[in-house]
């Protein structure tokens, strides 16, 4: 049942006709745009919406590492941005760090991410559409399963004793009694 | 025969049957298309003689955008793709430009040097462009409108046919 659960999650998290995934929010992917091809001169790079630019390193850090280990890495599909060392993941991660650095919060910097790749690129499907059968789907087997389990304890209570059969006699037939007579002689 | 058993036995399989059969018609290992249609970001790169390149320069005219990388065999293989697509369409009005993803300039070179080139060549070392295009390998050809719109995204190598194909529709 988790291989199948497993195979669930796979198939709607690549499905590619969730639209919904992919939708960003208007007022984010204006400026996001305007930072990637400003940000050559880097000078006059007004202030994300979010805030000033993030200097501590130990921050910056943790919340690049945070955010990468969320994303897929798109060479090598089985590990996360963070765990891989392929050159596209390489630059996935300096960009994240560019984007902290800048002050983005972390839902705009996976929007970013998700307007170019899809829902595709996070290692954990968002929950809405049609991924809610994957959040939705153990909750109903453990259901389904308890249902079973006490319909089977009831049917077991409910259950008259079958009757004791009596026992065995040697007119009950022949074989019975051919039996008997070759143990007494 | 049980019918309960039977039912219990078919709700359990039937969506695992249509699971399989949706999951193994598709290549696990496609990206979902979501540029397609989608205002092409913009760019401003130096190609290898130090000219300066920028997408809103280019405003008016269709653009193609090939990612390439001399270390990329399939990228060899639709070269001469490439360049047979630019002399025919580029008299034509449609700007051709390669950008190198993820090398080093002096490797391009002599792959340019060795295969030939027909248009100018950006310099992408640090694939911030490449990562705003939505590029998750090369080779991947983008083909921009007038209007500046992501007409087609082809992923892998590409024909001149193909890409003939969508430049007369524009």
């Amino acid at each position: 049942m988790t291989c199948s659960l497993l195979l669930l999650g796979v198939a709607f998290a690549q499905d590619p006709v969730d639209p919904g995934g992919a939708a960003q929010p208007p007022d984010v992917e204006p400026a996001l745009i305007q930072v990637a091809s400003e940000a050559d001169n880097s000078e006059g790079v007004g202030f994300p919406p979010d805030g000033p630019p993030v200097t501590d390193d130990a921050t910056l850090e943790a919340r690049t590492y945070a955010l990468s280990k969320g994303m897929r890495c798109p060479v090598c599909q089985g590990l996360s941005v963070a765990d891989s060392g392929a050159e596209a993941a390489v630059a996935m991660k300096a960009r994240t760090r560019e984007l902290v650095g800048m002050g983005y919060s972390d839902a705009q910097i996976v929007d970013y991410f998700v307007g170019r790749y899809g829902t595709w690129v996070l290692l954990e499907p968002p929950a809405e559409g049609v991924n809610y059968l994957i959040f939705l789907a153990p909750l109903a087997l453990v259901g389904l399963g308890g249902l079973a389990w006490w319909s089977s304890v009831k049917r077991g209570k409910d259950a008259v004793a079958p009757p004791v059969p009596a026992p065995k006699t040697a007119d009950d037939d022949p074989y019975t009694r051919r039996v008997l007579d070759e143990l007494e002689r | 025969m049980n019918w309960k058993v039977l039912g219990a036995g078919f709700l359990v399989v039937a969506p695992l049957v249509v699971v399989l059969a949706s999951g193994f018609g598709r290549d696990p290992k496609a990206l979902p298309n979501v540029m397609e249609g989608r205002e092409a970001p913009a760019f401003s790169l130096s190609d290898m003689d130090g000219q300066a390149v920028s997408l809103a320069g280019l405003r008016g005219r269709p653009v193609v955008i090939n990612f390439w990388a001399s270390w990329c065999t399939p990228c060899a293989y639709e070269h001469p793709e490439l360049l047979a697509a630019a002399q025919r369409w580029e008299p034509k009005g449609v700007a051709f430009y390669g950008v190198v993803y993820g090398d080093t300039e002096e490797a391009a070179r002599t792959f340019l040097k060795r295969r030939g080139s027909a248009y100018p060549n950006l310099l992408d070392l640090d694939q911030r462009v490449a990562i705003d295009y939505g590029v998750a390998g090369v080779p991947e050809t983008y083909v921009i409108d007038a209007q500046g719109r992501i007409a087609r995204k082809f992923v892998g190598p590409v024909s001149a046919a193909a890409l003939a194909e969508v430049l007369g529709s524009l």
